[in-house]
């Protein structure tokens, strides 16, 4: 997933340059960049997490090979025709686009959130690299179910590798954006490499003879994604849980217009159709891989229900397999940690960036110890786009809509506020009428539509209602206010 | 030294390709895994000496730091 985070080679990253004005034409990058960008961001520790909990979760062949598709489809489309407009027309970071229209109180809000999020993002990806540890040593590793951690051995392995990541990001990721840079074409061809030596296995080992693509994926349907229940403690995953999940695992970055600070230094709005290198090559291809990796271990041992990419590497592709896990993980947790430092030392300016990273790579190194969020990663994404998924629809609907509503825009710069209450209003309550809706669950008509995947959907056009109504009302009372003055 | 920035080009391009071609072999049965995990190890070891040598550095730049030394 966007797990985000390998730093471009060329694409300059957000906080680099050009932070409080639009970017200069000199500036402007070719299509290239991005689609080299998207194919290293994309290919992540967390990957090898989300493959096998598919599996996990009792996916149908046809399910997961479609429904990927068509939700990297949808989210392609969601950079090209939201993201991307925005940020080459106003060319302007995330961050002091939301300035302009919530004031920096909220922005310092935003900050936190998404500072917050990005430290168990990067606790994932410590855990990934952790799994790895313990090929060698043997220490007893979290099961699927565990949500604490379970060994004395496993904390001390999350601590040691935590702390190396946190130390490194706290000096500054520049050598290790360099090794990520090296590694991401090698970590492709690995990735892949995984799924064909692991369908290999399957078949062999299942002794079903397999001469065409028909056999094919007859095998595929009947021994690597079988559908059915899922595994206990997961929840079930169809067609459109697939879908959805691929197409809002990255939300807070298209939907929610992180990538804002990306595509402005895109010549054209089309070329956020590079994201599908990405998405194809890290959410296709990859999963998929992952997947056939955790199938297998099925196969061999129903029992064995851990999810644990290092070993499951192992056994694919021997030490290379175990150097890939490693290099997956640390090599995105890094820069995760490195932004979520950047995120909250906007909330604190006055303390170094070397403190402040270090212990945000210490509060992931913690959260990276508990297996709850690797293993419960599928709804912690979920849960992280729906978080700042609210504050992309402000900015979708100030861009494009507030004018022609006859509305101001950027409304915090205009009135000098330090705070919009509209856009407040619009996040919170979005959140609090979506958390409402998950807890209740309804059954419609035999579905239900508000699960943790899909409530982002209706819950975008909540947050853009609210913002339009209440910017409407906030505004017509400052112009009142105006007048009486 | 000129000969160095080409030369690491291809050696990463070979590694590039063997890296992926064990697994190809082990598919139609001609590596068994433990070949396939060794040749994608040395694969693997040749991608991570050689591409560093010229990745991220522009050719003029690469040239003009090996002359200085």
């Amino acid at each position: 997933m966007q797990s985000e985070m390998t730093p471009a080679k060329e694409v300059p990253q957000p906080g680099s340059e050009f932070e409080r004005e639009p970017v200069p034409r000199s500036a402007w990058l070719g299509f290239g960049s991005f689609v080299g960008m998207f194919a290293g961001e994309h290919t992540a520790g967390t990957e090898l997490m989300i493959g096998p909990l598919f599996v996990a979760a009792g996916v149908s062949a046809f399910d997961v090979v479609v429904g990927l598709l068509l939700g990297n489809i949808l989210a392609v489309l969601s950079w090209t025709l939201m993201t991307a407009p925005i940020a080459t027309r106003a060319r302007l970071t995330l961050y002091y686009q939301l300035e302009k229209i919530c004031g920096p109180a909220l922005v310092n809000c935003y900050n936190l959130a998404n500072g917050v999020m990005f430290c168990f993002l990067a606790g994932a990806m410590v855990t990934v690299s952790a799994t790895a540890v313990g090929v060698w040593i043997k220490f007893p590793m979290p099961g699927l179910g565990d949500l604490l951690p379970n060994s004395v051995g496993w904390v001390v392995t999350v601590a040691l590798v935590g702390l190396m990541i946190s130390v490194v990001a706290a000096f500054g990721y520049q050598t290790v954006a360099r090794v990520a840079n090296v590694a991401a074409p090698w970590m492709l061809l690995v990735f892949l490499a995984f799924g064909m030596i692991g369908l290999r296995q399957a078949i062999v080992e299942s002794k079903v003879p397999v001469a065409s693509l028909s056999d094919l994926w007859h095998f595929c349907c009947t021994y690597i994604w079988k559908g059915g229940d899922p595994l206990p403690g997961q929840i079930k995953f169809t067609f459109w849980h697939v879908t959805f999940f691929a197409w809002f695992c990255n939300m807070a970055v298209h939907i929610g217009m992180s990538d804002l600070s990306v595509f402005r230094f895109a010549r054209h709005s089309w070329y956020g159709v590079a994201s599908a290198s990405g998405m194809f090559l890290g959410h296709y291809m990859a999963w998929l891989c992952a997947s056939i990796l955790y199938a297998l271990q099925l196969h061999r041992n129903p029992h064995d229900i851990d999810v644990l990419p290092g070993p499951m590497a192992y056994q694919a592709c021997g030490l290379a397999g175990i150097i890939c896990v490693i290099m997956a993980g640390w090599t995105t947790a890094n820069p995760t940690i490195y932004r979520a430092g950047l995120a909250f030392q906007a909330i604190v300016p006055k303390v170094s960036r070397f403190k402040v990273t270090l212990a945000t790579g210490i509060l992931a190194t913690i959260a990276g110890a508990f297996p709850l969020v690797a293993m419960k990663l599928l709804q912690f994404v979920a849960l992280y786009g729906l978080i700042l998924m609210p504050m992309g629809a402000v900015i979708f609907v100030d861009f494009w809509l507030m004018r022609r509503l006859g509305l101001r825009e950027n409304y915090a710069e205009y009135s000098g506020r330090r705070w919009n209450s509209a856009a407040a209003i619009a996040w919170v309550a979005t959140l609090a009428i979506c958390v409402v809706l998950v807890c209740l669950d309804p059954v419609i008509a035999g579905i239900r539509p508000f699960q943790i995947y899909f409530v982002s959907l209706p819950g975008w056009f909540v947050a853009a209602a609210l913002y339009i109504v209440c910017s409407a009302v906030i505004q017509r009372q400052g112009i009142q206010r105006g007048n009486n003055s | 030294m000129n000969w160095l920035r080409p030369a690491s080009q291809l050696l990463s391009l070979l590694s590039f390709v063997g890296t992926i071609v064990p697994a190809v072999l082990y598919v139609y049965g001609l590596l068994n895994l433990d070949q396939t995990k060794s040749w994608t190890l040395v694969a693997t070891v040749v991608w991570f000496a050689a591409t560093p040598c010229w990745m991220d550095r522009p050719a003029e730049k690469a040239n003009a730091s090996k002359e200085m030394t």
